[in-house]
């Protein structure tokens, strides 16, 4: 356990920690200023480790995906020998994008200004000239598609990291990297991504929908009438009030939190409105689960669920329908959010079909209850703007002597929160570096 | 050649859910599907969105006839905080193309653009619908809506909140 030594530590000023009174604070111009915006852009996306992508996007040598990971244009491609790639789609000529498409299967990447050419290891193989280049131009590299400096993976899952002197992935993760193997171990043919995820823009500050995305405490109000629709789904059981599970920080301010909420998994937890033909499979996904992991981690597999937050900007919900977000910050005032569906690789037609329909009724733009949480990060951000300064409160369920970056409550309390707050805190002040 | 009398019957038949929807009369607008219809919106960015399975790829929404009426009930109670107070909204139909080989069926494309106007901001939804009609003594019913839009990514809108 690192537990902060408050004594010697660097502060931003904008959390406030109250031991004796149980209050955990922080300025609402963490959500609104202008400054702290840019310096999270410059610090924390600079310095943590960053969801990239998964391996399954590109399955085949020559396929590539581009998207923006922390402010930088990025091409995710794998190359003829199977090796996987992150480079800066810029032109080491002039600096134009590179790749236009989103995703697609090449051989080579041209630009489209000069006429420059990469291969698939970002090294230059043409600059469309004939003439006016010494032999020996790019003997040294330096014109080829620049790297990211750190690309490693986990389960998977490929992170980048734009400090070269960053702790490895893995030491990075701490306790998080067990939350990504109860879903990377949900299927032994391996997981992928789902065709059809969704990228949007909203009002609100980027952090509001971290908060939000494991926080079950605005669940029974908020998503009210997502609760009476699972009820109605489920015969006589009320959803919101059976819940019960805890909420922890797991370190580097990674945060979840997990509860039985008995909604039905494909993996694998039947329930009536699967229907009879589904139940036999289910079961003996359940027992193949027992015989690999043993009772009690199957069922922590098969019948919980867990909001996961890995620092700063990685959500992954492992519930009805697993679901990946990234978020980042277009400005202090408007988030753009990724959203991806994941399901186990050759998965069978019906339970692909029970897992999009879970996922469609929850957690998409279009679904029953997202929609209401783009309302919230409005609601709050106007709040935040167009009030005189006050402190945002963090406090449920805290303990005097908690750790703040393992804490431990109820899943209807905020520790994993107050574990996400402190790591911002330290990396913003510097406290934290991240560095090995 | 084009059956003016169908396509007329067809082009006041999409006014007249557009009229519906506008009005927020949701519990009506859900009557105009048939008992197997489905309500969809198909993922973004896909080149063929036109023939894309619900079963196999992430739709925006895909709701069969209960689902329909589940999406239509959350929206009329106070508790959809994303549409309370309700929004403005202005759904525009044109470049209907209508076809038909028997009876009982009509095929039916419609560009639209919908307006959506709350908290002072207007945004709009741009795309085509596809339409599975069938005859019925009422009159039309809906199959199947798939609704295509243009958009790569849901920005400026955020969300979709709204029936398209």
């Amino acid at each position: 356990m690192n537990a902060p030594s408050m004594s010697s530590e660097l502060h931003t000023g904008m959390v406030d920690v109250d031991r004796k009174r149980l209050r955990f604070r922080v300025d609402r111009r963490a959500y609104t200023d202008e400054d702290v915006f840019r310096r999270e852009r410059a610090i924390i996306f600079n310095r943590c480790w960053l969801y990239l992508g998964h391996a399954s996007e590109i399955p085949q040598a020559g396929d590539f995906v581009t998207r923006s990971v922390g402010g930088y244009d990025i091409i995710f491609s794998r190359d003829a020998s199977g090796t996987v790639h992150a480079h800066f789609n810029a032109c080491a000529h002039r600096g134009s994008t590179v790749c236009r498409e989103h995703a697609g299967n090449t051989r080579v990447f041209t630009c489209p200004y000069h006429g420059w050419v990469y291969d698939l290891g970002g090294r230059l193989r043409d600059q469309g000239a004939k003439t006016g280049y010494p032999t020996d131009f790019n003997a040294d590299g330096a014109y080829n598609l620049r790297h990211v400096p750190r690309l490693e993976a986990y389960r998977d899952l490929y992170f980048v990291n734009y400090n070269a002197r960053a702790i490895d992935l893995v030491e990075y993760l701490a306790d998080a990297a067990d939350y990504l193997d109860l879903v990377a171990d949900q299927s032994a043919s391996g997981m992928e991504i789902i065709a059809g995820g969704v990228s949007l823009e909203a009002a609100g500050n980027w952090k509001l929908l971290m908060e939000n995305s494991y926080d079950a405490y605005h669940g029974p109000s908020l998503h009210a009438t997502y609760f009476e629709f699972l009820d109605q789904r489920v015969a006589s059981q009320n959803m919101a009030a059976t819940q019960s599970g805890f909420g922890r920080g797991l370190g580097h301010g990674h945060g979840v939190f997990e509860l039985n909420l008995k909604t039905g998994r494909p993996i694998a937890q039947w329930i009536p409105p699967f229907g009879e033909e589904a139940k036999p499979k289910i079961e003996a996904i359940k027992r193949n689960l027992v015989e690999t992991f043993g009772q009690e981690r199957a069922d922590r597999m098969a019948e919980r669920q867990r909001n996961l937050i890995v620092f700063p900007n990685l959500v992954v919900n492992d519930n009805l329908g697993i679901s990946v977000r990234t978020v980042y910050p277009k400005s202090q005032n408007r988030m753009a959010v990724d959203i991806w569906v994941v399901g186990p690789v050759g998965e069978e037609p019906l339970f692909r079909k029970l897992r999009l329909d879970n996922y469609l009724t929850f957690v998409g733009p279009t679904g029953f209850a997202t929609p209401d949480d783009i309302e919230a990060f409005d609601l709050c951000q106007r709040g935040n703007l167009h009030a005189p300064p006050a402190w945002s409160d963090i406090s449920k369920g805290m303990a005097a002597d908690e750790d703040l970056l393992h804490a431990r409550a109820d899943f209807m309390d905020e520790a994993q929160m107050r574990g996400w707050w402190t790591q911002w805190d330290r990396i913003l002040s510097g406290a934290e570096t991240l560095e090995a | 050649m084009t059956d003016l009398h169908l396509r007329a019957t067809v082009e006041d038949f999409l006014y007249r859910e557009a009229e519906l929807l506008d009005r927020w009369r949701l519990p009506e607008w859900a009557q105009l599907f048939a008992d197997d219809g489905r309500y969809l919106i198909a993922p973004l960015g896909l080149d063929d969105p036109e023939h894309a399975d619900p079963e196999f790829v992430l739709f925006l929404v895909a709701d069969d006839r209960t689902r329909i009426g589940q999406r239509v009930a959350r929206l009329m109670k106070k508790g959809a905080h994303a549409e309370y107070p309700h929004s403005r909204t202005r759904h525009t139909v044109s470049n209907v193309i209508v076809e038909t080989t028997d009876e009982a069926r009509v095929w039916a494309a419609a560009n639209f653009i919908t307006f959506r106007a709350r908290n002072r901001e207007i945004v709009s939804y741009m795309g085509r619908t596809y339409y599975d009609l069938t005859r019925s003594a009422e009159g039309l019913r809906i199959r199947e809506k798939r609704v295509c839009l243009d958009m790569e990514i849901l920005a400026p809108q955020g969300g979709l909140a709204i029936i398209l």
